[in-house]
């Protein structure tokens, strides 16, 4: 989880400096030895990776001294430094940096001592004295917590046994007067706490009954404890979830060696007597945790090892001898004579074919390679529900073929993987504007409505309560049906999250699992709402141009915010003839491969409506390609001022020009990249830049239509918004004063095709995902303004969350209700519902 | 039971055989006729035909032969009352059983061809490990044959450099059949007949190359390719024996856990790795520590035996299941890589490359030597048939021979020897039904019996001939001689 850790710990070191939540403290521990044999003792704190005085580092549980009668020194003390009976240490001053402080007997004798602690901050000044008395070998401490997520800490002195005591009882209390009372047994809802060998079982167990109480059913079993994973058994959680087999170090020894060497680290670990305990009723097993493949560049400086795989490759898909500049498929040369590194750039430049089929033999052998891993996997949890490795969302975002964003539509197409599990990271510049639903549709996009988990990962002091509450509502919508809570702040150390237990988090928890129990008969197994509008992903906008990953989530957004249903579809998907379920695409890439927009340009013709987002069309050899008949005189440049990169701060990006209607009433501003058009007489122009040349047509082409946009709509609709609100990232406060004038522009096919909204739903921002099983109806709804006016700018907070009235429609219906508000009225067709934020409203036909 | 006090005596002449039967005190006693100097078996079963016990017969005077029954069965405990038929068996030979892999043998195999106008290519079946021409070794150069003496394989043909081959030269391939099995150690069968061997080492070195474990079908002639991975367990490091416990669904390998001298323990069903048991502990200060687990046998409930002998719970990993150890200095018995367990509980067999084989007995809470027999060759392989507590010993001679040792309860006794002049120093033997299979590891050895376990010691080479083969073993013909009454 590297790339995540990374990145959430600088949003958490960011956001944690800014806010002020963790005032410095100053921590002071004095040791008496009330034993009859000399003592010492050392002392550790579990830390974050950031800590309250903006240090960083990797080691999670640092070493802060050891007792002597000199007080604290670095060293282990020689034996006549050691505490006699009765003597201390006086008061020693350690780095107050972490919330438990464990104390280790470092005599080989029993525990007989005092310790006193006392801890000041600018608000608390705490002491107390703790007898440890014949205990285990290390004694915990909890030094402060947080009541509340995104507010200061709390100093105390608590052990670590009355703490979760203590916490359990917050739980029982908050929880007692709830009115939902179940918790969930189908849709799962995991965790995973470290424990060490020594910890106290009692505390062990302790901890897992607060996540029983909080309605957990699922634990991830890393068996790193025996212990534990008996008791989790013992505790009767319904499910756990294993690792499974990683693929790494993924490098090109060759398809047969790679595949034995999975399967001898399968026969020596998946099946083992340590995994026996939890085994037969494992959820989800976990593949690679970090994906990463190296460069596209070691590959090709590979050469001649390599050249085995690239040949067989290419004769399996039949490329032609002629596109590649050869007459023989072993007269190929990776590195050509002459050429220097980059061997891309210049492959890219004199051969792009061969770069073009270089990059698909490379990435169809990893993608062999991760399947093959499901595939063994698969040998030994025939029943798992998810076998897959965790699908680096973030990195997709971020990455590209060349990366570690992968081509999981061709790894989930093959043989192996079951499901998809994914690693939504809280991306902030679409903070709670629907990235977690763009995670959810991409990843059933790519598993083809398959099973799918999701961590929800939560950076302590972003807002968890209601982010994480609206997002599992998100991925439910889309069929997510095993949620991990990443990470349950136990007691030990882990990557980077502050790693407390924060009350109200974990109180929302319990709500959350309520809820669910109370939806989950409406939502597990049920089938989504079929979509007419797609938007398309292509192998060769990732070679050739992964930076527009950014244009295709906003692109998202703005059919997201919309409210209509909508598939990301890829060019494989295109190939096996999935057009004809849409009547509307979107291409927010220029490339496309020739065979796949022959398809794209027959649906067309059918009567099939285009959207060419950028003006720009390309074939996977970099070639300009025509659009359609109708386009004989249609010309593009484009002028590119620089890569989207990341969509938090399009307000940097200089503006290029702006795409405007006859009134001026629809204003898009062109950013990143502009292209100045030459068109067709037939065309429609649909908006003008500045100077009144085309920015966008419309033309039709048999019995569709083509609409260009000469600029990238998608984050056009982002910088507007950007522009309107000027949004304060670092404060987490979050803009939503998107244009509906910008949206109604680009999804004017859409209306024009006839495709309804969800639900009928016509109030701005109000976005709803309907689901089926059987007779029963699980109608997600969600509004973007969370019940406030458009240019209101939202703290996500409960106390900031307004009611939204909002009427859906739910046909012919016996019953209907809501979980989380209230169904006002029946009306027509429909419903009156009142909601925060967002609501299941289940129906039964 | 109670003893039957009747007195048996008889004399009868069946063929050339002449048999006196008797009871003394609660011993049976069966005296008969015979040839001199010959080998005879006596056979108690039961009024069903079931084997009861297997008896060897001592020549007591010139052509007469005595053995004594004292009414138990071949597990040591007492029979009960009935009918019991006594029959006799002339002497014990051995043929190869040419059903299993190539005429009997699986493993390293030579095959000589003279260049004719089908120049430079031939065709052997299994995996090829060199090639000489006119006895220039020759090289695999994998896609492209590059220089004169290089050869590739395309399309299972081996291909040799014609610039370097004339017609009339002598080709010798080298190969392993059907697979490659390079420093057999040890197998063990499964009751259906499987055949899981142990391979030590590969690439003919004493590295660190790990070894591995593959399940063979029945007739040797392939891998059951559904088990572990591709039929095997691959990174097996430095094993010594290899057993199959059925009735676990485990298999147990002797020292399989490289650096930390551990047990391997895997799922009989699928190879997959269980736990391992003992092994290192507290730099081996722990009194669980096993530090030669050249040999294990599983004895009575749920005991194992571990080389050094240390005594655990063998489903149980790592130390969780130590009990005890035998009082004996483990540093300088370094028993195996034989142990062996007997058909009488708590009792089993183990061999020490420079102590001969001995009879131990688990007390519960140590474990002692009971007697021992040195014999006048070294042997580091046994196996023991239970029914008929004929111990098999492999000798590590040159000549390599199988020798047939009784337990008597009392001794050991080296009855006969079979001979096979195809045979070179064996490593180690084990019996399954009427089969013996025989193997031979890839270490040379001395003339005086140089053992593979001193391979730390001195220097070797590998010319060894890595073989498995399977015999058949013949008794002879069973001749009823008298039915007795146990009361």
């Amino acid at each position: 989880m590297k790339g995540k850790a990374q990145l959430v710990f600088f949003l958490s070191f960011f956001i944690c400096h800014l806010l002020h939540c963790e005032d410095k403290f100053t921590l002071e521990v004095r040791i008496r030895n009330l034993s009859d044999v000399p003592s010492t003792y050392s002392f550790k704190v579990s830390r974050c990776m950031a800590d309250f005085n903006g240090y960083k580092d990797w080691d999670f549980l640092p070493l802060l001294g050891y007792a002597s009668k000199n007080g604290l020194t670095a060293e282990k003390p020689s034996k006549e430094l050691w505490l006699l009976k009765d003597q201390e240490t006086g008061w020693m001053k350690m780095p107050a940096y972490g919330k438990v402080l464990h104390i280790y007997n470092e005599s080989g004798n029993s525990s007989f001592c005092e310790i006193d602690v006392r801890v000041k901050n600018k608000t608390q000044e705490i002491s107390r004295s703790f007898l440890w008395n014949e205990k285990p070998k290390t004694y915990h401490i909890y030094l402060y917590y947080f009541p509340e997520s995104a507010k200061p800490p709390v100093l105390t002195l608590k052990t670590s046994n009355e703490f979760i005591e203590e916490t359990i009882q917050y739980i029982k209390t908050e929880m007692k007067d709830y009115p939902l009372k179940k918790n969930p047994k189908l849709i799962a809802f995991s965790t995973d706490f470290g424990c060490k060998e020594d910890d106290e079982p009692e505390w062990v167990r302790k901890n897992l009954l607060l996540l029983k109480e909080l309605g957990l059913n699922c634990f991830f079993d890393t068996e790193n404890s025996l212990f534990l994973s008996e008791t989790v058994k013992e505790m009767g959680f319904l499910y756990v979830d294993h690792w499974g087999l990683s693929s790494w170090p993924l490098n090109y020894d060759g398809f047969e060696k790679k595949r034995r060497e999975y399967a001898t680290t399968a026969l020596r670990s998946l099946d083992t007597y340590y995994r026996r305990i939890n085994r037969n009723n494992v959820k989800v097993v976990h593949g690679d945790d970090e994906i990463s493949s190296g460069s596209f560049e070691e590959f090709i400086a590979l050469d001649s090892q390599i050249k085995n795989l690239v040949v067989s490759y290419f004769k399996k898909m039949n490329v032609p001898l002629s596109d590649i500049g050869v007459k023989d498929y072993e007269d190929i040369r990776l590195i050509p004579e002459g050429a220097i590194p980059p061997y891309r750039e210049f492959l890219k430049k004199n051969n792009p074919a061969l770069f073009y089929w270089l990059n698909r033999a490379r990435m169809e052998y990893l993608t062999d390679l991760m399947a093959e891993t499901g595939k063994i996997t698969q040998k030994y949890y025939p029943d798992a529900f998810i076998i897959s490795p965790n699908w680096p969302a973030a990195g997709v975002l971020g990455g590209g073929y060349d990366g570690h964003g992968w081509d999981f539509w061709l790894a989930y197409s093959k043989e192996g993987l079951k499901g998809i599990y994914g690693e939504p990271t809280p991306w902030y510049n679409f903070y709670l504007q629907g990235i977690f639903s763009w995670y959810a549709d991409m990843m059933r996009s790519q598993v083809r409505n398959g099973p799918m988990g999701a961590y929800i990962t939560t950076a302590r002091g972003s807002y968890p309560c209601f982010l994480n509450h609206f997002q599992v509502y998100e991925l439910a919508a889309r069929g997510m049906e095993h949620f991990h809570w990443y990470s349950y702040g136990g007691m030990w150390g882990n990557e980077n999250y502050a790693n407390e237990i924060v009350r109200d988090l974990l109180r929302e928890f319990a709500i959350v699992h309520r809820e669910f129990a109370e939806a989950e008969d409406y939502l597990y197994g049920s089938k989504q709402e079929k979509a007419e509008v797609a938007i398309l992903w292509t192998p060769a906008q990732e070679i050739w141009d992964p930076s527009l990953h950014q244009e295709l989530v906003a692109l998202y957004l703005i059919l997201l915010h919309s409210n209509y249903n909508v598939d990301i579809i890829s060019s494989y998907d295109v190939d096996d003839g999935i057009l004809k379920n849409f009547k509307v695409l979107y291409m927010p890439f220029a490339y496309v491969e020739r065979k796949t927009f022959d398809l794209i340009r027959k649906w067309v013709e059918k009567g099939g409506n285009l959207v060419v987002d950028g003006g720009l069309l390309k074939d996977e050899y970099n070639r300009p390609m025509e659009i359609g008949k109708s386009f004989k005189d249609y010309s593009v440049s484009i002028k590119k001022s620089a890569d989207i990169g990341s969509l938090a701060h399009l307000l940097r990006h200089g503006l290029l020009d702006e795409a405007m209607d006859n009134d001026s009433s629809v204003r898009f501003p062109v950013i990143s990249q502009k292209a100045e058009m030459k068109i067709p007489s037939a065309a429609k122009v649909l908006l003008r830049y500045r100077d009144s040349t085309p920015a966008a047509i419309e033309i039709n082409e048999g019995k569709g239509r083509v609409m260009i946009t000469g600029f990238l709509l998608g984050v056009s609709y982002q910088r507007d918004e950007e522009e309107k609100d000027k949004p304060d990232w670092s404060r987490l406060h979050v803009g939503h004063n998107f244009s509906t004038a910008i949206r109604e522009f680009a999804t004017k096919f859409v209306r024009e095709a006839g495709i309804k909204r969800v639900c009928n739903i016509e109030k701005d921002m109000v976005v709803a995902r309907k689901r089926f099983k059987g007779n029963k109806q699980v109608i997600t709804v969600f509004d973007y303004h969370f019940g406030k006016r458009p240019e209101e700018l939202v703290f996500p907070e409960w106390e900031n969350i307004g009611e939204t009235l909002v009427w859906i429609d739910i046909g012919k219906t016996k019953t209907v209700r809501s979980v989380r508000g209230d169904v006002v009225k029946r009306e027509g067709s429909g419903v009156w519902v009142k909601f925060r934020g967002m609501d299941f409203i289940l129906v039964e036909r | 039971m109670k003893k039957c006090l009747l007195l048996i005596f008889f004399c009868l002449s069946l063929s050339d055989i002449s048999i006196i039967f008797a009871q003394q005190k609660e011993n049976f006693l069966i005296s008969f006729s015979g040839d001199p100097d010959s080998l005879y078996w006596v056979l108690i079963r039961d009024n069903r035909r079931n084997f009861i016990k297997f008896l060897n017969a001592i020549e007591k005077e010139k052509g007469n032969y005595v053995a004594m029954w004292d009414g138990t069965d071949f597990t040591g405990k007492n029979v009960g009352s009935g009918r019991y038929s006594v029959f006799i068996s002339k002497g014990i030979n051995w043929t190869i059983d040419k059903s299993f892999g190539i005429d009997g043998r699986i493993g390293l195999f030579y095959k000589d061809f003279y260049v004719d106008s089908n120049i430079g290519e031939f065709k052997v079946d299994g995996e090829v490990a060199s090639v000489f021409v006119n006895g220039v070794k020759y090289t695999n150069t994998g896609d492209k044959i590059e220089g004169e003496t290089a050869f590739v394989i395309v399309d299972g043909k081996i291909k040799i450099s014609q610039s370097g081959v004339s017609k009339g030269d002598l080709v010798r391939i080298m190969y392993f059949y059907p697979f490659l099995i390079e420093n057999p150690w040890d197998l063990a069968i499964a009751p259906d007949g499987h055949i899981f061997l142990l391979l030590r080492f590969l690439k003919m070195d004493r590295g660190f190359y790990p070894g591995l474990v593959v399940k063979l079908k029945p007739d040797g002639k392939s891998k059951d390719m559904n088990f572990g991975v591709d039929g095997e367990i691959p990174d097996i490091h430095r094993a010594h024996q290899i057993l199959v416990a059925p009735e676990d669904n485990r298999i147990y390998i002797a020292g399989s856990e490289y650096g930390n001298y551990g047990t391997g323990c895997y799922k009989l069903d699928n190879g997959a790795y269980w736990f391992y048991i003992g092994g290192h502990k507290d730099s081996g200060t722990h009194p669980a520590t096993t530090w030669w687990p050249t040999g294990i046998c599983i004895g009575e409930g749920n005991k194992i035996y571990i080389g050094d002998l240390k005594v655990y719970d063998r489903t149980k990993p790592m130390l969780e299941g130590y009990l005890y150890s035998a009082n004996t200095d483990p540093y300088i018995i370094r028993p195996g890589p034989s142990m062996e367990r007997s058909a009488i509980s708590d009792y089993f067999y183990r061999t020490g490359w420079n102590t001969g084989i001995s009879k131990m007995k688990d007390t519960g809470s140590d474990v002692v030597e009971i007697y021992s027999l040195k014999l006048p060759f070294k042997t580091i392989g046994i196996s023991c048939d239970r029914k008929t507590s004929l111990i098999f010993a492999g000798s590590r001679m040159p000549e390599g021979f199988v020798s047939i040792i009784y337990d008597d309860g009392k001794s050991f006794k080296e009855l006969t020897r079979l001979k096979d002049p195809q045979l070179g120093g064996i490593h180690t033997v084990r019996i399954f039904n009427d089969f013996l299979y025989v193997i031979e590891d890839g270490v040379s050895f001395s003339e005086d019996g140089y053992c593979a376990e001193e391979i730390n010691r001195k220097p070797w080479t590998t010319t060894g001939k890595n073989r498995i083969s399977r015999y058949r073993l013949h008794f002879g013909k069973e001749i009823f001689l008298q039915t007795i009454e146990n009361r």
